[in-house]
């Protein structure tokens, strides 16, 4: 029965925010597609239930999600305007050490590196992932690591690792 | 106007301007990459802007009426950004790769580490 709780819980809440109403029959309509859901999909998503259940773990995850909107974002976002404006740029494809064990930490610095501008991941192996980098000041990959995604990697190591 | 109304539109303008710059971005970059880079990117933070206004529009119409449909309106909108957050990512790496492999090159790049790797796969000389 691994990993039906977590499943479960998530997709609970995601179900009440989305019907945005806690009649009783909304909530126990949410409870059984909740456990269908944690009971069909659990032991794909979910290899650790202490892990996945941690409240430390999903604290890190929201002020990772809020340092990473309100900093990360807007500090590229800018750097990416200058760029369409002033058409100065300087593109290329580098390779990136992968630092970080696990799927789902691999999976968060991937989209956290694409989502914000500026970078893009073009593809992903076991040891390098290798990024579109639209201003390219090194070649070295330990340096266009902290330059790319070092602060991307503390964090996912605090939320999945 | 209520102060609550010139934060809406401050949230609408800034979701204009940024799309606006995507779209410049498509003319102003040379290859499909760097275009990546602009096009979807300046959207999501257009998009987020735009979520936010209607956030605050419900919010503020909940405050007044009451009506819990409002609530229903920001947090489908909250779900609806999640979503995108997921997907946007995915979908800028998914046409970056399948242009990679389908034999567009990076025209302007100054390296491209990727190109190397996958001519040692296939077994040619870098």
């Amino acid at each position: 029965m691994r990993g039906v709780i977590p499943t479960a819980l998530l997709a609970f809440i995601t179900y009440v925010a989305f019907t945005g109403s806690i009649r009783p029959f909304d909530l126990i309509t949410g409870v059984i597609v909740a456990l269908g859901v944690g009971l069909l999909m659990g032991k794909y998503l979910v290899k650790n239930d202490a892990k996945a259940l941690n409240p430390v773990r999903w604290i890190w995850a929201v002020i990772y999600l809020l340092w990473y909107m309100l900093v990360a974002e807007t500090r590229a976002h800018l750097d990416v305007i200058v760029r369409i404006i002033t058409g100065n740029y300087n593109p290329g494809i580098v390779r990136v050490p992968v630092n970080v064990k696990t799927d789902y930490a691999k999976t968060l610095v991937a989209n956290s590196i694409t989502n914000t501008p500026g970078t893009v991941v073009v593809d992903l192996d076991d040891d390098y992932m290798y990024v579109n980098w639209i201003n390219v000041t090194t070649v070295d990959p330990e340096v266009a690591r902290k330059e790319i995604c070092e602060d991307f990697e503390k964090f996912a190591r605090r939320i999945f690792e | 106007m209520t102060g609550i109304e010139y934060v809406i539109y401050a949230f609408l303008g800034i979701n204009i301007a940024f799309n606006l710059l995507g779209s410049f971005a498509l003319h102003r970059f040379s290859e499909v990459y760097t275009r990546l880079h602009g096009a979807t990117k300046c959207t999501t933070f257009g998009t987020i802007f735009a979520v936010l206004a209607v956030i605050v529009h419900a919010v503020n119409r909940l405050n007044i009426t009451g009506d819990p449909k409002y609530l229903q309106m920001a947090l489908h909108s909250l779900v609806a950004l999640i979503a995108l957050l997921l997907t946007n990512p995915t979908g800028a790496h998914a046409i970056a790769k399948a242009a990679h492999l389908s034999g567009v090159k990076p025209v302007r790049a100054v390296i491209d580490a990727y190109e190397v790797k996958l001519k040692r796969e296939r077994g040619e000389s870098p």
